[in-house]
Order: C-alpha cells, then sequence, then structure tokens
C-alpha cells in the first residue's frame, strides 16, 4: 500500500509548485482574447447590417414610394374579343360614348341625368349645370325635360336628395320620379336594371379603413423541458404586404396590358381601349399565431404553428356602379359581385385577403458575446384563403370586379427572419420576418403576382404548467 | 473571496485589466502544474496559454462556488492532458496499458524529499505514469476519477501509478543526493 509519508511530502513539495512563466504566455492570452474580441465585433456588426439592409430592403419593396400599376387579375379578352357590348350596332356605341361622357361628367363633377339602353345599361343623357350647391354631392331631381330615365316605378330618392329637389320630385312628362345618379367620383352609384333602382346617397365605395390590430407573433420559443418537451408561445407581427411579380421583386411589366388607341378608322371593331391597370401598392399586414415548439438535436428546434394572418393592397379605383350586366362574354362568368368600380384612381380601396395559416419553422440559436442571444428562423407552411375583398381588373372595360373564386385559395410559403431573445431564460423574442407565397393570387393565370409580406414579430413564451 | 468573484465579474465584461489581473494571480502555480506534466518549459508553457484560454472563454460557467484555484487548475489538468493526447512526441510513451505490476519493496528506506529533485525525477517517468501520479499523489484525484479522466480502467490506475511509486521511490534512493538534468527541454 501507498505510504501515506511518500504521498504526503510529495504533496507538500510539489503542489505548491510555483513558477513565474515568460511574458511571451500572457501575450499570447491577450492576443486571443482580442481576437475573440474582435470576432464578435465584427459578428455584431454583419447582424446589425445584415438587419439593417433587411429594413432597408424591406423598406424598398414593400413601401410603394413610387407605385406602378399593376393588375390584380386580367380577364381574357383580347382586342379581337367580341364583347356583347361590342357589338356592331349603336347600342355599343352609345355605351361607348357614354362611357366617355360618364367620366368626363364624373370629373366635372356635374349631375347626371340617365336612361336606360335596351341593354338595361345605364347612359347618361344629360347633364345639368354644375350647382355651386351640389359640392354637398346631393342629389337634385331632373328638370321635366328629360325623357325617360327609369323603368322601375318605386324609385326612391335618399332623404338627402329630396331636400335638394325642387319641389315635385316627379317627372313632370311621364309622373315617374326619375331615378337620380349621385354624381360624385367618389360615391356615386348608379342603378341600373336592377329592380330597386335605388339611388344611393350614401358612398358605397368601401372606406379604406385599416383595422387598428395588435402585433400578431409567429416566432415561438425554443427551450425544452424533458419532461414536458413541448413549449407554447404566442406570436403576433405587424408590417406590411403587397404583391410582386417573383422573387426578383422586379416590378411589374405592363406589356400585356397595352392596346392600341381607340379611333384608328377601321371599318372593323373598335379598337382595344388603351387601359392603364390601377397601381397595387402595400399595406398594413398582420398576423396572430399559436405555435409550440420542440427541441431538435443539441440546439436547433422545430416549431408547429397555427394562427390568423391578414395580407392587404390597396388601390385606387372609381365609382362604384351597381349593375348585374354582363359587361362581357367572359366577365359575365366571373363577376359575382352585383357592382363594380370603374378604373379611375378616384378613391383608395383596400384588397383583405385573410387566411388561415399553418406552418412549420425551425430555429437555430447562437449567441454573441456570450450574453445576447439571437435565432434564426426558416419557416414553410400554407396558407388557406378564407375570406376577400379583392378585386380583379377587366381590362377590356376598364372596370374593378369582386370574385373570391377566381383567387388561389391555398398557397405554400416560405418565410425567414431573426429574432433576439430577450431574457436570461427567454420569454420574449422580436426581429424582423419576411414572408413569400409561392402561388400566384390569381387563379386566371395572367401575369402571376405572389404576395409578399415583411413584418417585425415578436413572439411570446407561455409560462410553463407547474405541476 | 469575494475580491475573487468581482474579479470574475469584472472578467466577465471583458475588462482587459481584471483578466491580466486574473493571469497574474494563478499563473505562477498554474505554470508549477503544467510542468510537472510536461517534460519542458516550452510545453509547460504552451499549455498554460492554451489553459488559460481555455479559463477565460468558460469563465461564464463557474458559478462563484467553491475555490477558483481549484476550478483553473481542473481546466489546466484537463489542458495538460489533452495536450499530452495530441502531441506526437508524448503519444508513443503515453501508454496506458494494463501491465504486469513491477515487484515492489514493502520496506522503504527513509527519503527525504527535495522538491527540486523530485519534480526532476517525476518530469523523467515515462509519460503514462508520470501523468497517474500526477493526478493521483498531487492532485489527489482517485484511480475511479483517474479511470475516467483519462479512459482506462481503475486497475490499470492503479497498477500504473504503483509502478510509478516504485520508480520513484528507487531513484530517489540511489539518486537522492544527485542533480538530474531534464533529458527533455532546458
Amino acid at each position: 500500500m501507498a505510504d501515506k509519508s511518500f504521498e504526503q511530502q510529495v504533496q507538500e513539495n510539489l503542489a505548491g509548485l510555483r513558477m513565474k512563466p515568460d511574458m511571451a504566455v500572457w501575450l499570447e492570452v491577450e492576443r486571443a482574447l482580442h481576437k475573440e474580441r474582435k470576432r464578435r465585433w465584427i459578428i455584431w456588426l454583419v447582424l446589425l447590417a445584415a438587419a439593417g439592409g433587411a429594413s432597408f430592403w424591406g423598406y424598398e419593396n414593400f413601401i410603394d414610394k413610387t407605385p406602378e400599376p399593376g393588375i390584380i387579375t386580367i380577364n381574357q379578352i383580347t382586342a379581337s374579343a367580341k364583347p356583347i357590348i361590342q357589338e356592331k350596332d349603336t347600342t355599343r356605341v352609345d355605351e361607348k360614348a357614354a362611357d366617355k361622357k360618364e367620366e368626363q361628367l364624373f370629373a366635372n363633377n356635374d349631375q347626371v341625368i340617365t336612361e336606360k339602353n335596351k341593354n338595361n345599361r345605364i347612359l347618361p343623357v344629360s347633364v345639368s349645370p354644375k350647382n355651386e350647391s351640389s359640392a354637398e354631392r346631393s342629389v337634385k331631381e331632373q328638370p321635366a325635360s328629360i325623357s325617360t330615365v327609369v323603368e322601375n316605378k318605386e324609385a326612391k330618392l335618399a332623404d338627402q336628395e329630396k331636400s335638394s329637389i325642387n319641389g315635385s320630385g316627379k317627372n313632370s312628362l311621364t309622373g315617374v320620379e326619375p331615378a337620380v345618379a349621385i354624381v360624385t367620383p367618389s360615391v356615386t352609384t348608379l342603378d341600373t336594371a336592377h329592380a330597386q333602382e335605388e339611388v344611393k346617397t350614401k358612398e358605397d365605395i368601401p372606406s379604406a379603413k385599416i383595422d387598428s390590430v395588435t402585433n400578431s407573433k409567429q416566432e415561438t420559443t425554443v427551450k425544452i423541458n424533458k419532461k414536458n418537451p413541448w413549449q407554447w408561445n404566442i406570436n403576433v407581427d405587424a408590417g406590411k404586404s403587397g404583391l410582386r411579380s417573383g422573387l426578383s421583386f422586379g416590378k411589374a411589366s405592363n406589356d400585356n396590358f397595352s392596346f392600341a388607341s381607340p379611333g384608328t378608322g377601321n371599318a372593323g371593331p373598335p379598337a382595344p381601349i388603351l387601359t392603364v391597370p390601377p397601381t397595387i401598392k402595400d399595406a398594413f399586414s398582420f398576423g396572430l399565431q399559436l405555435e409550440a415548439t420542440k427541441k431538435i438535436g443539441k440546439k436547433s428546434s422545430l416549431g408547429l404553428s397555427a394562427g390568423y394572418l391578414l395580407m392587404q393592397t390597396k388601390i385606387g379605383v372609381g365609382r362604384r356602379v351597381d349593375s348585374t350586366a354582363n359587361l362581357n362574354s367572359a366577365l359575365a362568368s366571373t363577376n359575382n359581385s352585383y357592382y363594380y368600380y370603374l378604373n379611375t384612381d378616384s378613391v383608395e380601396y383596400t384588397n383583405q385577403y385573410h387566411f388561415l395559416q399553418l406552418g412549420a419553422n425551425y430555429y437555430i440559436p447562437f449567441r454573441l458575446f456570450k450574453a445576447v442571444s439571437f435565432r434564426w428562423q426558416l419557416g414553410m407552411g400554407l396558407d388557406f384563403l378564407i375570406a376577400t375583398n379583392g378585386l380583379h381588373y377587366d381590362a377590356s372595360n376598364r372596370h374593378l370586379y369582386e370574385n373570391s373564386s377566381l383567387f388561389t385559395k391555398t398557397q405554400m410559403y416560405m418565410s425567414t427572419g431573426l429574432d433576439l431573445a430577450i431574457g436570461k431564460q427567454p420569454f420574449l423574442y422580436i426581429g424582423p420576418h419576411w414572408l413569400y407565397s409561392f402561388n400566384s393570387l390569381s387563379e386566371q393565370g395572367i401575369n402571376n403576382k405572389y404576395l409578399t409580406r415583411f413584418a417585425i414579430q415578436a413572439s411570446f413564451v407561455l409560462p410553463k404548467k407547474k405541476k | 473571496m469575494d475580491d475573487h468573484h468581482k474579479l470574475v465579474k469584472d472578467c466577465l465584461k471583458n475588462n482587459p485589466v481584471a483578466q491580466k489581473q486574473l493571469y497574474e494571480l494563478f499563473s505562477e502555480s498554474m505554470l508549477g502544474v503544467c510542468y510537472r506534466y510536461t517534460k519542458s518549459m516550452n510545453d509547460a508553457e504552451e499549455v498554460l496559454q492554451q489553459g488559460f484560454i481555455k479559463v477565460f472563454r468558460n469563465l461564464h460557467q463557474y458559478k462563484m462556488q467553491g475555490d477558483l484555484g481549484a476550478w483553473i487548475r481542473r481546466i489546466v489538468v484537463n489542458t495538460a492532458i489533452n495536450y499530452l493526447k495530441r502531441k506526437p512526441r508524448y503519444q508513443l510513451d503515453l501508454s496506458f496499458e494494463d501491465s504486469s505490476l513491477h515487484p515492489v519493496t514493502s520496506s522503504e528506506p527513509e527519503i527525504t524529499l527535495n522538491m527540486k529533485d523530485l519534480l526532476n525525477l517525476v518530469r523523467q517517468l515515462p509519460p503514462g505514469y508520470q501523468t497517474i501520479f500526477n493526478l493521483h499523489a498531487v492532485e489527489g484525484y482517485s484511480h475511479v476519477e483517474i479511470g475516467k479522466i483519462l479512459g482506462i480502467n481503475e486497475s490499470t490506475s492503479r497498477s500504473q501509478y504503483a509502478r510509478a511509486r516504485g520508480l520513484l521511490i528507487n531513484w530517489l534512493s540511489k539518486y537522492s543526493d544527485n542533480e538530474k538534468k531534464d533529458s527533455y527541454g532546458r
């Protein structure tokens, strides 16, 4: 057995051994520490630059400073197509002229008296002189000189209109109260062949309201509990969404939507109307999700999320026209609403796309300076369109109409982001995120555009239940 | 102890003055540790350098409990062992094979150990013996712990230590009055 005295002596002699190292040793240690500090600063600067670049890029691409014309959807009517309206008859000519006249009248904010043609299309037939008091945008009853206005004898005047009507409110010739158009570029609606023939005084064009929404978060917790491996998080994010031509985020090309100018003098059918699609601007977007994460591997984790996502875009529209008329053969099968908007870019309209979102996210955490925690997120999933008021554009008639069935209902998306962890055991992650949809918004297959969004996301880690 | 804690906190803030102060506080004793495991001062200083870099990188793991010196010592010892395993000149001799025990005399002459002689003799042991002897006799690790550190059996550790001890005693009794030169370094 070992001699304790020997071991004791060994320990006493050798345990307290001290030797002075060379100065070069500390210099090498210091150099290594300095290198580490420098590396951390570089990583920190790179991340800040990346965040700044991402913010700048997001600002450049998602905040539409110089909006370009864009098209939500385009019908398939080409220049050679002959919609019902475009027939070789005076009706078409009348309507075409009526179109021009309407717009001129509306531009001048004049009051318009209308009549219906045989296609139940309301055409302006007369213009009353500008009334200074019409700045209130009330509708006045037409003077007795108007021949025909309304088929429906039950046409009602809004109270606001009656107040501005001269007196009888009736056409002196027909004894029928004329249908009155509210002539405001932004609010006027014309009852056409509809039975009610109501003349609305209120603005019908939906206001571009933006819901005030709380920020929704998408990112989730990363921690793992061996006993309860799943960590729940609430993700809230807010940002801007828009439509892009593709991953390159290039501006939309309008080549497909340029037509020859009218009035060529050809004997054949009239040349297609030169159109300028409405401008599509980015708009507010937000999301709210519940996510469950689980650690996989040493550091990374996987999250499964479900929630709600709202994406919006803004366009300029003209007055709303209540109509069930078949504007053209192609549009007839697609227009499922009883109104359309003229493409005159008079008021702002917000296209809202409500999605149910299901996704999977992959997280990789990392630290800077051993004190600041970050995590990188990469995700994919599906967005299910559950409701929308998005408009489609009919280039041939310069109309914007609503038809939710023309939108792609299921869209696959990819997302990525960088989160800063707050707290020692992070209770909050916050950072920029970007989402891109792989499927075109419109099912029509023309001028494919893809929904994208850039948002700041906050992820609240839900505390675990204590047993 | 409180001074050490304050020093550690300053080091964690990447205070270069605090870092140098910590180094100066423990570098001499740690170099003695490194010197016992290696065969030359150059190797010892290289181990010291690597050890302190590890100390500063992992200082956040020190939980302000226990002696800071002991915590640093453990890191330096592990660094030394890893260094010996990596360096080609030590690999051939760093054998922990379980070989038969050399006979050890039960009666031992009385030996008055001289630190310098003892140190030199320990450093002349084969690297495997030297490591196990240092870990057990000087650091105070049990053979079970040594087995875990080196990845060997407890019995191998015991036999290797016994052989090392026997050699040392033999040498000390023969050469305790003579100076031995370091055959590896300066």
